[in-house]
């Protein structure tokens, strides 16, 4: 096994030795994930479909923007509810690219908590106020036409 | 049923909730009897995580018994022991069928940065997780693995996730015989990361972190040698003198976005939340591997971005890899290394606690109380 300049010396040796089986993976076509991509491509598991039966849409499950239908499995927790939940709608309308969507449904997440722990009206308040200071910033972050500030 | 949901940033509660139902010709519904609290799990409850609904049932590191079969399911039926890889995937996708289930397209409707995931969020999907007496498992065909007889659940438990995580860490690090390799972070992964490294056949390998119980830990669990990096003025230099000033020839970031070691990141990343995090285990990395190194990243980063070095990487000329474990792909290499006593997997379960205790549980691990290295939660229904 070679070595490089600054390995193994001493101490670290005799760590070394008493590790059971050091370097039984060294070679890479001993490594599952090499190379990262498998090829020829081919089903994982026991997989009997070429494209998945599709899970019923309940008709209350958030995707996407850009997304054309539910993917064929989906987690059914937690439907989006009140306050937060229309602005975890609006946030789903933003490309997941832009980050006004991330930041949306991290106040959505806060006004979450909020509505479960002090009742309707204190969320509410901060909701609206959220939601304004978060319809301020993506107006603030769209990109706008700028004139040249000498006479052109 | 029982199940460990969230409550909001820093709070957990056991609450009683309806069982699952069969949603898709290929779901089981699992009985767990083991399940784990994952150092990510923590990145959800500190509120790190967008979409992160108040209610949801966390947790992906589960094994347990079958319970039901959707009409559809071939390969399992009642009675069968499994463990769950925590990406959820179809197997027939693009990216399934190149060995990818971390990045299938098929399972998360929500985001396109991941699969989806048990208990992470319904930025992953929205599927409860497996810390509760029942959980549904979508395409039962693809993911679950048989626990082999003989063998217990805790012994092929951490194949659900941490124990893929930490080889596929040293394994896209591609360590070659006799190389340097820094881990940053002694947490469950970390380790598994630092056994791994060793079985690829590093030379040296080096742990970072700031616990002196956990450097205490992997060092005795791995051989590494070890760094308080909050003992020395300057980490990066002390990893830099301990390299012949060049550098390590890997270094792995097993940390995530809730680093200590920088102030800034921690008050901007951390406190402020004005960044998904802080990215000092990235930083480090990047300052610590050699020109032409290899720096991977599995410690989890909420979107949307970090305060990265990305310059440096590029002056040095460093490799950056990344991914999500694809767990099912590891999972028989691994089961072997555990049957040959290569890994020790178990070997690092610190706290056995009733799910019923959860909330006990995830103070434990989140505060970092009574030399916790990870908890593992049993069912009231699972013998202990």
């Amino acid at each position: 096994m070679q070595e490089n300049d600054h390995s193994i010396r001493g101490e670290e040796q005799r760590r070394r030795q008493s590790m059971r089986d050091l370097g039984v993976d060294a070679p890479f076509d001993r490594r599952p994930g090499v190379p990262m991509e498998a090829s020829p491509p081919h089903p994982m598991g026991a997989a009997h479909w070429q494209v998945p039966e599709r899970q019923s849409d309940p008709g209350n499950i958030l995707k996407r923007a850009g997304l054309e239908e539910l993917t064929p499995v989906f987690g059914t927790s937690l439907p989006p509810r009140r306050l937060s939940g229309l602005m975890r709608r609006a946030a789903y309308k933003t490309p997941e690219h832009h980050t006004a969507h991330w930041l949306t449904l991290l106040l959505a997440d806060r006004v979450d908590v909020l509505e479960h722990n002090l009742g309707v009206v204190g969320p509410l308040a901060l909701g609206v106020g959220a939601a304004a200071g978060a319809a301020a910033f993506v107006a603030k972050m769209r990109p706008r036409r700028r004139r040249w500030p000498f006479g052109r | 049923m029982l199940a460990a949901t969230y409550r909001g940033p820093n709070r957990v509660r056991v609450v009683k909730k309806p069982e699952p139902k069969i949603e898709h010709p290929n779901d089981i519904l699992l009985r767990v009897t083991r399940t784990a609290i994952c150092g990510s799990d923590l990145h959800l409850l500190h509120g790190f995580i967008p979409d992160t609904r108040v209610g949801c049932t966390f947790g992906h590191e589960f094994a347990g018994v079958v319970d039901e079969v959707g009409p559809s399911v071939q390969s399992l039926s009642k009675g069968d022991r499994v463990v769950v890889p925590f990406n959820i995937a179809c197997g027939t996708c693009f990216f399934c069928t190149r060995e990818l289930t971390g990045n299938c397209e098929m399972t998360n409707p929500t985001s396109s940065v991941a699969s989806g995931i048990y208990g992470y969020s319904h930025t992953t999907g929205g599927y409860d997780g497996g810390q509760a007496e029942m959980v549904r498992v979508p395409f039962a065909d693809v993911g679950p693995m048989k626990i082999p007889d003989g063998m217990a659940e805790e012994e092929v438990l951490f194949l659900s996730d941490i124990l893929p995580t930490g080889y596929q860490a040293a394994e896209m690090g591609s360590i070659k015989p006799g190389e340097t390799v820094i881990v940053f972070g002694c947490g469950p992964v970390g380790l598994f990361a630092q056994r791994s490294a060793w079985l690829l056949g590093a030379g040296r390998v080096i742990a970072v972190d700031y616990l002196q119980y956990r450097l205490d830990f992997a060092k005795s669990y791995n051989g590494v040698e070890t760094l308080n990096f909050q003992e020395v003025a300057d980490p990066v230099a002390e990893l830099l003198r301990m390299t012949d000033k060049r550098g390590a020839d890997v270094c792995i970031d097993a940390v995530g976005c809730e680093a200590k070691g920088s102030v800034l990141q921690s008050i901007f990343g951390v406190r402020a939340k004005l960044m998904a995090g802080a990215a000092t285990a990235i930083n480090w990395s990047i300052a610590t591997a050699r020109k032409g190194g290899n720096v991977v990243i599995i410690g989890v980063y909420g979107p949307p971005y970090n305060a990265v070095d990305i310059g440096t990487a590029m002056n040095k000329g460093l490799t950056l890899r990344m991914n999500q474990a694809n767990c099912k792909r590891y999972m028989p290499h691994l089961l072997e290394h555990i049957r040959a006593g290569r890994i020790d997997a178990k070997g690092i379960i610190t706290h056995r606690i009733p799910l019923a205790e959860a909330e006990h549980a995830y103070d434990l691990f989140a505060n970092k109380k009574d030399g916790c290295i990870k908890c593992v939660l049993v069912p009231p229904t699972a013998s202990a």
